[in-house]
């Protein structure tokens, strides 16, 4: 029996073959290793925004049909959180190419500290999101209620297709919360691991993955600022 | 398995801090520039229909941006820009196809693919013409008894040849 | 070596025996064992999906109430369509014979995420639970399309789209894993235009599933979404447009039609070269032909919505692209035949599918052409005619083709060879009650019969019980087919490494294979379809490393 074959079969106890621990056995590399996970999380990348084009088509249909309620529903949005939300995220994307920075480096504590500061500022778009969704529940409007009340948005009451405009604001925006607090889990489950040092210049495969995953988050909201909060 | 690589942290490009601090500079600036060109087209309405594409650009600039620096395409393996582009252009296939029905509903002046709203306010606006509509069709000559009642002069003899 | 008149030796050490024990099963991360677990569930699925099947048959025996009231007939015929397509068809060949030979055919050890591949196939499952529960509790009846405006205001649509929702999933990561492991994984030597015919067509499977399953998960959800709160996107009383949710059901459900043919191609065309004793004809040609099926097959949705309401114009694009893709089966349709001739042709089981698939999916293909065309379809939209046209393609295209592939890849997967007459008999059996069934369809369809009807005038009845028959008889087939791999199981032969003749790399390893794969990494040096090269190869003792030319390559440090 080959030396591999032994190996393999009989599983960590007995390994007399020295490569690293985080390289699994059906790769024969770590830089294979690292490519596959990278296209790996890229075809994945593409199933997410297959995934969000749903919304933007449905999107693009309504508005294209009834030009006039979309505008004056998407009116009483305010551009002030949007614009800070866009901020907010585009830094995170910036604390997050650095951690990757850092590590590469291997500066895991630089790295744990640019984790942090990236779920951070994801805990802030999602706390400005919590203000802007309480405002349209007093208002009468969320995700299953439609009684426009208050004179911020009454006059949707009588706004022809306003509720499907309203609620699709709600889905596009509640799938991508959704995305933005599954990243932030994925980076916090990181920053530990790092803190741990399971991380290092070699091996930080999952940091890349989780980077570039919470990069389309980012680049979803590049997407929906506009053409959710600047209407013309 | 070797390729070309830069041997500073287990042989993987590193993208300068330069590069990466540029890129989010650029991102806020067009950010800055996405709000501007809004309020400008609100304050200058007849320029209106540019707000789609011009935000759809800066936003597509914007993503490039995210992209080939943040996500470091540019300095990546040709394979998943590939897979980037494809993509962008499934999402296009996706919407463009639908769009070319939605968008061509009435392409050949029938009522075809009206909404129920719509069909609702076509019926209001029958109904309001309603007498006017049976007045006019009692003009209308169709059957014998018709031409008999109207003293109208039948247009073809239909009696069968003897 | 092994003398004529002596039995194989059974192999000691393979992946069947590498681990005992049901948890070994249920935490494998072997590639051979998780394509095993598929294969028997997307066999028992097929089966609940058959019986689904033969009860609608029974129904339709008479005009009338036969066994069950319309109600429960709509119920019947949309989990019957729910579970074919996307508990049965849809993972059928990738899943169990893609997972089980990808790796060893381009020589690797495992597709490149082997957790994943586990997590998938518990996913797939979770998928099936959730759809038995929503059969069990009752009200689907929409058919397996869940077309809005009746699905938005039917009850409980919403465990069946959750089930689609979640076995999207795990088509999806199967389809990731696949074409990670095509890029990443091959052997030293193996180059794309050395790839087997077969992951030609894994992969460019894999492609569309990647890129047009997660629209089906939007659309389910947006489904979902519109029944729990009302968006109002689909549902015309709330202001939507039903044709809506038909763009966005379809853009997946079409290329997903795809999904189900392209393995299947790729399955004949192995047994094509095996049993032609023969380099395929046009490998370039097939392998593009895959990968431009795959591309076009985004662009023809619409012609499912003909007479839905979409505009004209749009009507025309998709017809005329309709036709388009037609083109790459055709190439692929002469390129099979070019294989056979002046071959050397072995009728075995796996030969005489391949055949039958000549045959069936052929006319299937070409009466989606004739259904592609726009004023015909007026007439044949919704009737019989598309119901025999669909069952063609599918059943007597990627069933049958599955079947061959099964019986060719038996021997490895088992070691063991079935029996052949056995195997035959129940092909013939097949053959004939699928067209008995099927055929009688095209007819009825053709005079105005509607599919999805619980009664029908009594001109159809004849028609209506001709076709019941022929499921009866296709059943008994089926049920032969599945008693002949059950009995080599224990009463078969122990084959050799390549008991066919075959070039491609599985039949270099033992039948079954080792744990591993291969005993040391191979180095492709020819074509896979290469005779006269691969006798070099093959002339080994039959135990799955006469391989003279295989190095032994080790693991690189970091």
């Amino acid at each position: 029996m080959s030396t591999i074959a032994t190996a393999i079969e009989t599983g960590h106890q007995d390994h007399d073959h020295d490569h690293p621990e985080y390289l699994q056995h059906h790769f024969v590399s770590a830089d294979q290793q690292f490519d596959s996970a990278k296209m790996g999380i890229w075809l994945f990348l593409v199933t997410e925004v297959l995934l969000f084009s749903g919304i933007f088509v449905a999107y693009a249909v309504f508005r294209n049909w009834y030009p006039e309620s979309f505008h004056i529903t998407f009116s009483t949005l305010n551009i002030v959180y949007g614009f800070v939300n866009t901020c907010v995220l585009l830094t995170s994307s910036y604390t997050m190419v650095m951690a990757i920075n850092s590590i590469q480096n291997n500066q895991v504590d630089k790295m744990v500290n640019y984790l942090f500061t990236t779920v951070a500022l994801g805990a802030v778009f999602m706390l400005i999101k919590t203000i802007e969704y309480k405002e349209k529940y007093d208002g009468g409007i969320f995700f299953w209620l439609w009684e426009p009340h208050g004179h911020h948005y009454e006059h949707l009451a009588n706004v022809a297709y306003a509720s499907i405009f309203m609620k699709l604001y709600f889905v596009a925006t509640g799938i991508h919360g959704l995305h933005v607090l599954i990243g932030m889990f994925l980076l916090l489950w990181v920053a530990w691991k790092g803190k741990e040092g399971r991380w290092s210049s070699d091996y930080y495969n999952y940091v890349e993955v989780s980077g570039l995953y919470w990069h389309l988050v980012d680049i979803i909201w590049i997407f929906l600022f506009p053409l959710l909060y600047l209407t013309s | 398995m070797a390729h070309g690589h830069n041997h500073e942290g287990g042989g993987h490009f590193i993208i300068p801090q330069s590069v990466l601090r540029n890129t989010f500079i650029a991102l806020v600036v067009l950010t800055l520039i996405t709000v501007g060109t809004s309020l400008f087209l609100h304050a200058v309405p007849s320029l209106g229909f540019l707000g789609i594409p011009l935000a759809i650009l800066l936003a597509t600039g914007k993503a490039s941006l995210v992209v080939m620096y943040f996500m470091g395409i540019k300095y990546d393996k040709p394979i998943n820009g590939v897979i980037a582009i494809g993509m962008v252009l499934f999402v296009a296939i996706f919407l463009v196809f639908t769009l070319m029905d939605t968008t061509t509903r009435k392409a050949f002046g029938d009522r075809f693919g009206t909404t129920q709203m719509e069909e609702a306010e076509h019926w209001k606006a029958l109904k309001a013409r309603e007498k006017e509509i049976l007045e006019g069709a009692k003009k209308v000559p169709l059957t014998p008894a018709d031409y008999q009642r109207l003293g109208a002069a039948p247009v073809a003899d239909t009696t069968a040849a003897q | 070596m092994i003398e004529p008149g002596q039995t194989m030796p059974a192999i000691e050490h393979h992946y069947l025996n590498a681990e005992k024990g049901i948890k070994s099963w249920l935490t494998t991360v072997d590639h051979k064992r998780i394509g095993i677990m598929y294969l028997i569930s997307v066999a028992l699925f097929f089966a609940i999906g058959g019986l689904l099947a033969v009860f609608v048959r029974l129904e339709l025996l008479t005009p009338g109430k036969t066994i069950m009231d319309a109600a429960m007939y709509n119920r019947v015929f949309s989990a019957h369509g729910i579970v074919m397509v996307f508990l049965f068809i849809i993972p059928s060949i990738p899943a169990s014979l893609g997972n089980f030979l990808l790796p060893i055919m381009i020589g690797a050890k495992d597709v490149a995420f082997p957790r994943l591949n586990l997590a998938s196939f518990y996913i797939y499952w979770a998928g099936g639970i959730l759809g038995i529960i929503g059969m069990l509790s009752g009200a689907v009846d929409t058919g397996w399309t869940f077309y809005a405006p009746y699905s938005t205001t039917t009850t409980t649509v919403v465990w069946m789209t959750l089930a689609v929702f979640v076995a999207g999933f795990s088509s999806i990561l199967t389809g990731l894993n696949f074409v990670v492991t095509i890029h990443k994984m091959r052997a030293p030597g193996m180059t794309w235009t050395r790839l087997p015919l077969f992951l030609w067509g894994i992969y460019a499977t894999a492609i569309i599933q990647v890129l047009a399953t997660p629209v089906i998960g939007i659309t389910m959800l947006l489904l979902m979404m519109e029944k729990l709160i009302g968006i109002g996107i689909f549902d015309p009383k709330l202001g939507g447009d039903p044709v809506l949710y038909q763009h966005f059901f379809w853009f997946y459900s079409h290329p997903a039609v795809y999904i189900m043919i392209l393995p299947a191609m790729g399955v004949i065309s192995e047994l094509m070269a095996t049993f032609s004793r023969q380099k395929i004809f046009g490998y370039k040609a097939i392998a593009l032909s895959s990968m431009a099926i795959a591309l076009v097959s985004f662009l023809v949705w619409g012609h499912h919505m003909f007479v839905a309401g979409q505009s004209e114009v749009a009507a025309i694009i998709f017809s005329a692209i309709t036709y388009l893709v037609g083109v790459p089966t055709g190439i692929k349709v002469i390129s099979w035949v070019g294989t056979m001739y002046k071959g050397s042709i072995s009728l075995r089981a796996p030969m005489i599918y391949a055949q039958m698939f000549l045959f069936l999916f052929t006319i299937g293909g070409l009466t989606g052409i004739m259904l592609g065309s726009l004023n015909v379809d007026v007439h044949l939209h919704d009737t019989y005619y598309v119901v025999a046209h669909f069952h063609y393609v599918m059943m007597g295209g990627t069933v049958i083709a599955f079947l061959g592939g099964l019986h060719y890849w038996w021997p490895k997967m088992t070691g063991k060879m079935y029996n052949e007459s056995l195997a035959k008999w129940a092909a013939g059996l097949i053959f004939i009650g699928f067209n008995v069934t099927f055929f009688t369809q095209f007819i009825m369809g053709s005079q105005g019969m509607p599919r999805r009807y619980y009664d029908y005038v009594p001109e159809y009845a004849h028609l209506h019980a001709f076709s019941t028959y022929g499921s009866w008889i296709l059943g008994l087939g089926l049920l032969i087919a599945f008693i002949c791999f059950i009995h080599s199981l224990f009463k078969g032969e122990q084959v050799g490494a390549d008991p066919w003749g075959g070039t491609t790399l599985e039949w270099l390893t033992t039948s079954p294979p080792d744990a591993h794969n291969f005993k040391r990494v191979p180095l492709v040096t020819r074509n896979p379809y290469d005779y006269d090269a691969a006798y070099d190869d093959l002339l080994g003792d039959g135990m799955g490393d006469g391989a003279s030319r295989t190095p032994i390559v080790t693991p690189t440090k970091a």
